[in-house]
């Protein structure tokens, strides 16, 4: 009797044993197909945002090479920092000619005027630049959404990617960045002038930018002010590269979604934050709009200042 | 020399021996006229040992800067400014400044060495790089010319001739009268001269000869 129960028990045991594989298995399948999903669909969203990643990168490198294009902001710099010495060594050849001989002084007082308004001339084409430089980006930046949004949506496997118009494109310079504008060679007084006023970044002798860089008086009316913008070192240009936000300084919002901005830009734009919007739908009818930033900064200045040809 | 002349001599005596005389002759005249050619100073070196710094100007136009749509400074040309001193020949040449102007106006200045001189006379020559000067690099070169002059003034130094390549003798006298300077020809000796200041300015070939006289600009104030 007892050696029957002892069997029946073992087979009852044995039974149970073998009945609850099949759950187990069900459960440890379960988990692992949706491990598998997860991972799939985490690869899908990390290649998603990579490729989405790269096309903003792409549209805002570009727009940063059109940004210097011909050093054009290079050349600006610097045709600041010879405006000011125009100015400022034919201030000095006028006081030395009223002194010693008063009847060329009209002569004098000409070429410093003509120096006067040639800084004006100069101030009035940093504007016109700093305006035609946004209003350039503005049409690059928006082209080029318009022709990635034009190309229709991207499937990768289960997710749909739907790039919007939705853009966001602020101007700014370079943080911790000087001018490529160098201080003065040979006008000794002037360079003292303007280290003293700490005009110069740092211990060097590039001009500090986006600050009014202003002569001694009585030429402190006029207005000189430098765009950040990496200098070229011995024969290294700055390439146009990605940056972090925390090297950008941003200024102004020169596209902004559902709305149109024609904002008068008052400094040279050297650095560009681009922000794009793409839909991304998934089955079920999962959708979320995912926004990619980039900023990158322009060309460095090809030529330096110190260059005598 | 003598490797120059040895084969127009041994020519001419061959020419000579065979009886062509005619032949000859009109090679021994071309020779005498190369060696008179090859002997005679260029201009500039003429001008550079009669006075003891001499000044270039040289003009280029700026290419691919600030020439977009209604642009105030472009386009722009560039002005180098040396001196040498012709008679010392251990001198090197000195950069003097670089200017930077569109047309009449001066936009930039970017010394790069003191004026450094000791008395002595001063002359001016302009040069265009390209060769040929247009109406905006005699407009800068005028401007430079007087800006010149004026850091030479106030050092007590005056210039004594200014030498403008032909072409552009036109164009600079006809922007010297904005500064004061009235161009006119060369008073005679015993005719007063009411001017503070007297330039001679000629061209390089010597064709035209004019001299500039400093009367206060218009619009000064001082006319009176």
């Amino acid at each position: 009797m007892t050696e029957r129960h002892n069997d029946s028990l073992n087979q009852r045991v044995r039974r149970t044993c073998r009945g609850g594989v099949l759950p187990l298995i069900m459960l440890v399948a379960t988990i692992i197909a949706a491990l598998v999903m997860v991972a799939i669909g985490t690869s899908l969203l990390m290649l998603s945002n990579a490729k989405l990643n790269s096309t903003t990168e792409n549209i805002g490198l570009q727009a940063a090479v059109q940004l210097n294009k011909g050093d054009r902001i290079g050349e600006m710099n610097s045709m600041i920092e010879r405006s000011r010495e125009a100015v400022f060594t034919s201030r000095r050849a006028y006081d030395d000619i009223a002194k010693q001989a008063p009847h060329v002084e009209p002569l004098a007082r000409l070429l410093l005027d003509d120096a006067r308004v040639g800084a004006t001339r100069v101030e009035e084409e940093r504007q016109l630049l700093s305006g035609m430089l946004g209003k350039e980006l503005e049409i690059a930046i928006t082209s080029k959404v318009k022709e990635t949004k034009d190309r229709g949506p991207m499937n990768l496997m289960l997710l749909t990617l739907t790039p919007t118009e939705d853009t966001i494109v602020e101007v700014g310079s370079l943080r911790d960045m000087p001018s490529n504008a160098t201080a003065p060679i040979a006008i000794e007084q002037l360079k003292e002038f303007d280290r003293g006023a700490g005009y110069f970044y740092q211990k060097t002798d590039f001009y500090r930018p986006e600050i009014n860089v202003k002569l001694p008086a009585p030429d402190n009316d006029l207005n000189f002010v430098f765009a950040s913008l990496h200098p070229r070192i011995k024969d290294t240009i700055a390439s146009a590269r990605l940056i972090t936000p925390d090297d950008f300084d941003g200024r102004t919002v020169i596209v902004a979604p559902g709305r149109l901005i024609r904002p008068r830009l008052h400094n040279l734009p050297t650095a560009i934050r681009v922000v794009t919007k793409t839909n991304v739908s998934a089955p079920l009818n999962l959708r979320e709009d995912m926004a990619i930033t980039t900023i990158v900064s322009a060309t460095g200045s090809e030529k330096s200042d110190n260059d005598s040809d | 020399m003598n490797k120059v002349l040895s084969p127009l001599v041994d020519f001419f005596a061959t020419g000579f021996r065979s009886g062509r005389l005619a032949c000859a002759l009109a090679f021994l005249t071309t020779a005498v006229a190369t060696l008179l050619i090859l002997q005679l100073p260029c201009k500039s070196q003429s001008l550079g040992k009669t006075y003891d710094y001499l000044f270039l100007i040289e003009t280029e136009q700026v290419r691919d800067q600030f020439e977009y749509k209604n642009s105030f400074i472009g386009p722009v040309v560039k002005t180098k400014i040396t001196y040498s001193q012709p008679n010392n020949e251990d001198a090197e040449p000195v950069h003097y400044e670089d200017l930077w102007m569109h047309g009449w106006n001066i936009l930039g200045c970017r010394r790069m060495h003191d004026l450094d001189l000791h008395s002595g006379q001063v002359a001016f020559e302009v040069r265009h790089k390209s060769g040929f000067g247009s109406l905006q690099e005699a407009e800068a070169a005028a401007k430079a010319a007087l800006r010149l002059f004026v850091d030479l003034y106030a050092r007590r130094q005056s210039v004594s001739v200014i030498l403008v390549p032909d072409e552009s003798m036109g164009y600079m006298l006809n922007q010297m009268p904005q500064a004061g300077f009235t161009p006119g020809p060369e008073s005679a000796p015993d005719v007063p001269v009411y001017s503070p200041i007297v330039i001679p300015i000629r061209t390089v070939s010597g064709s035209q000869k004019q001299v500039l006289y400093y009367t206060t600009p218009p619009g000064s104030g001082d006319d009176e």
